[in-house]
């Protein structure tokens, strides 16, 4: 318009005279002037303010890109397999303990949730390499289940998901136990697992291993009832009640738990935090002592010994009573003394052989652009459980196992995503060696997408935040599993079903952050479900489809980052 | 009369000119009375160094300020001194803004190192290279054989929406990242400076 507009003077021009000219020549360069202005309006227009809506712009978007190494922390209720949904604390200790940061750059040796999950984070100044691994042991207490503590050696940065199956009190087994005065000794009693009539539940099952509880005469004329009275005032009284009624004279009541699975622990050996295959046998919980039908209340000033020995063979390296220290596992042996009704013990089975800082490589690949959760559980050749493994990317993406035994192992994938077949075993003859592929192929059905998440704080529009994070991905409602998502630079592809309604998750701090997007898109790859959280979708060069969510968070969350 | 002076004033002259895109040398041949073609080359460069602050990360920031070009005008002259001109200006257009962590940065209780919050590299260009160029102008002479000559004129280029390249690491990363369309998204936002505003000065020596 400008340039038609010259020409159209230029050339009117050109046939007038020099007066005539002159009497048009102002009005026209006062029309260029104002089209010229006119066109620069706009620059009087703060650029500064969105066009759209009239609000900040949104000038950067940040990454928390600073952090290499994150920690999914999932407690998971041991039988079920499900996250906890009861309060629980979690607290990390050790030498590194304190390296453990929120997103939001804060030390926080202990964190409460209700979700059953947290994600933390690792200092980034803190380099981490097998010579220089991080240690710490993160314990766990949460309503209604047993307490765990756990050790953990990373020898790399990276992606780290810690599952801790949490046993709850009541799936413990309520144990009575009888017994009676030593053979050949006055002064000795010991009570071991027999079954006795009447009692509430029987040792039926064998086990490779046996505790039993030591009484002596001096320490029982020690122990008081509920009234403060001596049970036996001496020890004549004690030899008579016991002649008196000799059969199961001591009733034990012992809430136990066995079964738990082995895994990778760190134990103190030779004064050191040792990665190696451990196995917590039994955790028990003495609740009533009853010694000749009086039932004790207090062991006021006495104890009782607690030795338990191994049965089976081979026997392991190390078997004993254990306790767990700041950051480690420490055996104490297989004898130990309480001076406290109501004790908690704990024995334990371990390998000495040392494990590889790194073991394997395996590298996931497939035929499509995904992220991928995988969970693995890995088996020695005799098909006994080892410890699970967790595998958190985007194909391809090559894991070198940490703390692996040098042993052959058959890695079972657990078939819990809906958007990958089965994946065949692997088998590994040195799991410290090698490098091995693992081939995943989509489930028919499942579509490419890639999901673009913009967060913002409502009072800074300005920045937003793309995140590298670790989030959770299912079908609204459904009853699959939430799948595992990783995200990088708020960047993520994923496998899912076309027209279907999906939540993207992320959990921050003690609360989840819910995106909703539905899957359908017109033959352009538009999105078709306009929503307040201003979701638009673009179909990628390679045909599949991008889908941008800008997401509002809540107002907490930005507190804690101090936006 | 006038055609006689037009005629005398006639020829190609060499000079200099201070402009808002620059400062450099031309070379006028006035052709007659109404015609003047103009060439020459300006440039304009001007570095700022700064601290910056953005979201509690103090960076070195530096401001270039780049334009300038090669141009071919023609000047259209409807009174004795009054003319319009256009033409086309080969563009050199290229402000930066850039800025890299000055110190560590402060995260809640840990800090971050500088290496780690990264760098940020914002540069504009025109999306035309040659750009059409309009503008109203006055001219006049000097000396005894008005052998000098003196122009101003204000104008506009037009450069066409200005296209944004924008390189970010660390923590800025995803600013640049394509998947966030972060780029498209500032170039939509600053696409109404399609115009470069022009003022300009010019003294010009007639050779022959």
């Amino acid at each position: 318009m400008p340039l038609a507009f010259v020409y159209f003077n230029l050339k009117k021009m050109t046939v007038m005279n020099t007066k005539k000219f002159h009497m048009l020549t102002k009005p026209l360069l006062t029309l260029a002037m104002f089209f010229a202005l006119a066109g620069c309006s706009d620059y009087l227009d703060n650029p500064l303010k969105d066009r759209e809506t009239g609000e900040d712009i949104n000038l950067l978007v940040i990454d928390f890109n600073f952090f290499h190494t994150r920690i999914s922390v999932k407690l998971a209720d041991a039988r079920s397999g499900e996250l906890i949904t009861v309060p629980a604390t979690v607290k990390f200790t050790g030498n590194n303990g304190t390296d453990i940061v929120t997103f939001s750059g804060d030390k926080r040796t202990q964190i409460t949730t209700e979700e059953g999950q947290i994600e933390v984070t690792v200092d980034p100044n803190v380099a981490i390499s097998s010579g220089s691994p991080f240690q710490f042991a993160v314990h766990v207490e949460a309503d209604g289940y047993m307490p765990l503590s756990k050790g953990f050696q990373f020898q790399t940065e990276g992606k780290k998901t810690i599952e801790l199956k949490l046993v709850k009190i009541s799936d413990g087994e309520e144990t009575e136990m009888g017994g009676d005065q030593d053979s050949g000794s006055d002064d000795s009693w010991t009570v071991i697992g027999k079954n006795t009539a009447g009692l509430k539940s029987a040792l039926a099952e064998e086990k490779p291993y046996q505790v039993t509880y030591h009484f002596t005469t001096n320490e029982i004329l020690k122990f008081i009832d509920s009234s403060g009275q001596f049970l036996f005032t001496s020890e004549s009284e004690l030899k008579a009640a016991y002649e008196a009624s000799p059969s199961d004279f001591f009733r034990l009541t012992i809430s136990k738990t066995t079964g738990y699975d082995p895994e990778t622990d760190v134990v103190n050996i030779g004064g050191s935090p040792v990665s190696v295959l451990f196995q917590k046998l039994e955790t028990g919980r003495l609740t009533r002592l009853e010694i000749g039908g009086k039932e004790v209340a207090d062991l006021n000033g006495g104890v009782i010994v607690l030795r338990c020995s191994y049965t089976g063979s081979p026997a392991p390296d190390l078997f004993g009573f254990a306790v767990f220290g700041e950051q480690a596992w420490d055996i104490t042996g297989t004898e130990t003394v309480y001076n406290q009704l109501n004790f908690n013990y704990t024995v334990v089975k371990a390998s000495t052989a040392p494990l590889c800082a790194t073991g394997s490589n395996i590298t996931f690949r497939a035929s499509v652009i995904s992220s991928f959760s995988i969970d693995a559980d890995v088996y020695d050749m005799e098909d006994n459980l080892l410890t699970t493994l967790h595998f958190k990317g985007s194909f391809p993406e090559t894991f070198a196992v940490e703390n692996t035994p040098q042993q052959a192992v058959k890695i079972v994938f657990r078939d819990n995503n809906p958007a990958f077949q089965p994946i065949s075993a692997l088998e590994i003859p040195d799991f410290c060696t090698g490098n091995y592929d693992v081939d995943v192929a989509a489930t028919s059905g499942y579509q490419e997408y890639q999901i673009v998440l913009k967060a913002f704080c409502p009072d800074n529009p300005t920045i937003a935040v793309a995140p590298t994070y670790s989030g959770e991905f299912k079908i609204t409602d459904s009853a699959n599993p939430w799948q595992g998502v990783d995200m990088a630079g708020g960047v993520v592809d994923l496998l899912g079903l076309p027209n279907q309604e999906y939540q993207l998750r992320l959990l921050w701090e003690n609360e989840w952050e819910y995106s909703t997007l539905v899957t359908e898109f017109d033959e352009n790859g538009n999105y078709l479900h306009p929503s307040g959280s201003k979701i638009h979708s673009e179909r990628m060069d390679d045909g599949r489809i991008r889908i941008r969510i800008s997401h509002n968070f809540s107002q907490n969350v930005c507190d804690d980052m101090g936006w | 009369m006038a055609d006689e002076t037009s005629q005398a004033l006639s020829g190609l002259y060499v000079g200099a000119q201070a402009t808002t895109n620059g400062l450099g040398f031309n070379l006028n041949y006035i052709a007659g009375k109404r015609l003047t073609l103009k060439t020459g080359v300006e440039s304009l460069k001007y570095n700022f160094h700064f601290p910056y602050e953005e979201s509690d990360i103090n960076y070195d920031a530096t401001f270039q300020y780049k334009t300038g070009g090669i141009f071919l005008l023609a000047d259209y002259f409807y009174a004795k001194s009054l003319y319009l001109s256009g033409g086309v200006l080969m563009n050199n257009f290229q402000p930066k803004f850039e800025g890299e962590a000055a110190s560590d940065m402060a995260y809640g209780d840990i800090t971050i190192p500088a290496s780690k919050v990264g760098d940020f590299h914002f540069e504009v260009e025109p999306s035309l290279k040659f750009s059409p160029y309009i503008a109203a102008g006055f001219r006049t002479f000097f000396g005894k054989t008005k052998m000098v000559s003196w122009n101003f004129e204000t104008g506009l280029y037009y450069m066409g929406p200005p296209k944004l390249n924008i390189q970010t690491t660390g923590l800025l990363a995803p600013t640049s990242d394509p998947a966030h369309g972060h780029q498209q998204y500032l170039e939509n936002q600053f696409s109404v400076y399609k115009y470069y505003p022009v003022v300009k000065f010019a003294l010009g020596i007639r050779l022959f």
